[in-house]
């Protein structure tokens, strides 16, 4: 490359309207150029990461193993939470299946309160006459 | 969006990432786990990037904050993106050159606004394009190239003054 073009080249980069390809022939020119950019290019070549082969299909068959685990462990979870959900409503069921309906305890308490003989008893009336704090005086009827 | 798409249109991208992302965590293995992350996280999200203007642009956006908050956790200076560069060379003389030198980049770069070395290294030492640079820091593609502009200006001002320095004609 003639030395203009080089130097238009260079003028191009520090104005940042050069493109990738003119920028790696600038860090790849062995002749002369300025000092600055010869030193910049040592800079880059030196610290630019290189790629490694493949990289993209490595990466991919590692992501699927990942990913299909963690599918699989989602799997596992939401069974696990499946189950016991339905073990908690099982038992819930099978305690409200004890329990008593309203008339069969009536039927209970019935047959409770007809062991006693007194319970049907008349209760007796009590006709409050005088009523305060210390006493109350009344007359009972039967 | 199915395996399939996300695998073209996402994916392939992974070593498009992998310069920014070693460069910024270090190591070739560090960047291939925090590449592999990101990708998982895009892949959660894959229902709301199909409907993305700019899948690319959002690929490198979530890379580098991802990079952003690992180095956080390790507590890394932000504003000091030149802290690990590492002397590759294996060479005792040349080493010894090159840390010299890779010392004196640091140190102007060290002195130059934080955005505008990002843009710097995302171009010269990554290699990425002004749209991807521009979707990575949230800034237009003009934006780039004044802040890129402004850098290389400072930084060839100032090597140039160290230069003429060693010569003696400082």
């Amino acid at each position: 490359m003639k030395e203009g073009n080089i130097k238009s080249l260079i003028k191009k980069y520090k104005s940042g309207t050069s493109s990738l390809k003119e920028e790696q022939f600038l860090f790849n020119y062995k002749g002369d150029t300025e000092p600055e950019i010869e030193i910049w290019s040592t800079f880059v070549k030196t610290n630019k990461k290189e790629v490694p082969n493949d990289l993209n299909n490595k990466l991919w068959k590692s992501f699927e193993k990942r990913n299909s685990r963690n599918h699989r462990f989602k799997i596992g979870f939401m069974s696990a939470a499946a189950s016991i959900i339905f073990i908690i409503s099982l038992a819930i069921g099978s305690i409200r299946q004890n329990e008593l309906t309203d008339s069969e305890k009536e039927v209970l308490l019935n047959e409770a309160k007809s062991m006693f003989a007194d319970v049907n008893q008349e209760q007796a009336i009590h006709n409050i006459i005088i009523e305060n704090e210390l006493i109350v005086v009344y007359t009972k009827s039967e | 969006m199915n395996k399939k798409d996300f695998k073209i249109k996402v994916f392939s991208l992974s070593e498009r990432l992998f310069p920014m992302v070693a460069r910024l965590l270090g190591g070739n293995s560090n960047a291939e786990d925090a590449i592999q992350e990101i990708m998982l996280k895009l892949w959660e999200k894959r229902k709301q990037i199909e409907k993305h203007p700019n899948i690319q642009g959002l690929v490198f956006l979530t890379a580098r904050n991802y990079c952003i908050d690992v180095l956080r956790k390790r507590s890394f200076v932000l504003d000091d993106s030149t802290a690990y560069f590492k002397v590759e060379s294996t060479n005792q003389g040349i080493q010894l050159e090159w840390k010299e030198l890779n010392n004196i980049i640091i140190e102007i770069l060290k002195k130059l606004p934080a955005q505008q070395v990002e843009v710097f290294l995302m171009r010269d030492i990554d290699g990425y394009e002004f749209s991807e640079i521009a979707a990575a820091i949230e800034i237009k593609i003009e934006h780039v190239r004044v802040l890129l502009s402004r850098a290389r200006k400072q930084i060839g001002v100032e090597l140039e003054n160290k230069y003429n320095y060693e010569r003696g004609e400082y």
